[in-house]
């Protein structure tokens, strides 16, 4: 099921956030919904690039971070799940190593709108 | 920790040995090296210096699992003496402490890692210490005694294999791939005998790309490893990981949940554990068909004479260790 399809998923133009709350080289997490079913949103910034993912680690369907707002980022530009240590690329999703080796993060496209970030068309 | 932790994996290794050919490595306070039989970690304890060894494969083989899992759930104890406990972002390396002497005697070590930096280092030795031809997830009749003796050749294609996860269950469209000759996945010698026929799926018009199903067994059978998990449905928070076994669990695992054990072939015996202090509390012997609730405040270790079949059901809830050491969840499901 595509990330789309998830109840609390927002929608195409959404509005996230500023990208000023993304340190660069940093992370943001952002939850729609309420619980265990919420939509869990990563944002990754980059100068002035944003890429955005599902927080969800492909190896046990776990969230990548263990505490709210803590992710654990390697050099910068990968990111490692706090569980079982599968590391991503964070340019691409890509695992590059660790459990979930030949998978990947679930990309959700995002565009600035000015400074604000906000979910893409699909 | 900071929040956005860039702890780089800096290994501390020594040159390789003159005598044995292998390098001897340092995190924090812990210092290890190995011979051409056994391994050894050192620690300060009380102003000395203990020590303590392990026949080498049987180290190769406890953190081998220890990488492969991340750490896993819990404490991975290596032995009676030495393991980790995964804190979910940093890492618990300790010797002694979950022995009840050494404990109380004050002779253990506990030392928390950033969970990059001991990760490098496990895999550094793991990579310098694995001779070739000795694979540390194969069982012992299937990989030899290539971990004897002084260092000669590697063997990175068998520590670095890809492990099988999944996203819902295996043969979905865009999911993990069946087990098959073709992809590298031959029939276990132990399971000639297992059927490799897919079961008939036949659907309603309407609901053809609803219903999907595989051979379990079939799929099984195919397992390159012995007592590693590999994921194979997701529902939710319910996973479940069936893996096969044979000889010995090369650790004593201490989960921080209640895992729910399904023997789908031949037999387990397990032996069970306090969680702290290692006093024995049961002997188990679980035959086909067996279901055990594993409770949360035990370790256990398997031992499987044949190669056999066992479905692990773990629920992978966040914040569920929480619940378990703040007393609100007990540690098993049930009160007889």
């Amino acid at each position: 099921m595509s990330w789309r399809g998830h109840r609390y998923a927002p929608a195409a133009g959404t509005p996230l956030c500023d990208i000023g709350a993304v340190p660069d080289g940093a992370c943001k997490e952002l939850r729609f919904g309420d619980g265990d079913d919420s939509f869990n949103l990563l944002l990754y910034r980059r100068g002035d690039e944003v890429r955005a993912y599902v927080n969800c680690c492909p190896h046990f369907s776990l969230p990548l971070n263990a505490q709210p707002g803590e992710f654990l980022l390697l050099r910068n530009s990968e990111i490692m799940c706090a569980y079982h240590c599968a590391i991503f690329r964070l340019e691409d999703g890509h695992c590059v190593a660790g459990p979930a080796e030949g998978m990947g993060l679930e990309p959700v496209p995002v565009r600035l709108d000015g400074a604000q970030i906000c979910v893409g068309a699909p | 920790m900071s929040s956005q932790s860039a702890v780089e994996g800096l290994v501390q290794a020594t040159p390789a040995s003159n005598r044995t050919g292998y390098r001897s490595f340092q995190l924090g306070s812990f210092h290890f090296s190995r011979d051409e039989y056994f391994a050894r970690v050192t620690w300060p304890a009380k102003g000395q210096t203990m020590s303590h060894s392990m026949p080498a494969d049987a180290f190769l083989r406890a953190m081998m699992r220890d990488i492969a899992w991340g750490f896993f759930y819990g404490l991975v104890n290596f032995d009676h003496v030495l393991g980790t406990r995964n804190l979910y972002g940093r890492v618990e390396l300790y010797a002694g402490r979950y022995h009840e002497t050494y404990h109380e005697k004050g002779l253990d070590h506990v030392e928390v890692f950033e969970t990059p930096q001991i990760m490098a280092t496990f895999k550094a030795i793991l990579e310098d210490w694995t001779n070739e031809g000795f694979d540390p997830f194969a069982a012992p009749a299937e990989t030899g005694s290539e971990w004897v003796g002084a260092k000669h050749g590697s063997n990175r294609a068998a520590i670095e294999r890809q492990r099988t996860a999944c996203k819902r269950m295996p043969g979905l469209p865009g999911d993990a791939e069946l087990r098959a000759d073709a992809n590298g996945y031959p029939v276990n010698r132990a399971f000639a005998d297992v059927p490799q026929d897919e079961p008939q799926v036949q659907a309603e018009p309407g609901f053809e790309n609803e219903v999907h199903a595989f051979s379990l067994f079939g799929y099984l059978s195919r397992s390159d490893v012995t007592w590693n998990p590999s994921v194979s449905s997701v529902c939710g928070r319910s996973l479940c990981c069936p893996t096969t076994e044979e000889y010995l669990l090369p650790i004593k695992h201490g989960n921080d949940r209640v895992e729910w054990f399904v023997q789908l072939s031949d037999q387990i015996e397990w032996e069970i554990e306090d969680k702290d202090t290692g006093s024995p509390r049961a002997k188990v012997l679980m035959k086909a068909g067996d279901v055990a609730a594993m409770p949360a405040d035990i370790r256990h270790q398997g031992l499987s004479r044949k190669r056999s079949m066992l479905l692990v059901w773990e629920n992978a809830t966040p914040g569920l260790p929480d619940l378990y050491e703040s007393g609100k969840l007990k540690p098993y499901p049930i009160e007889f």
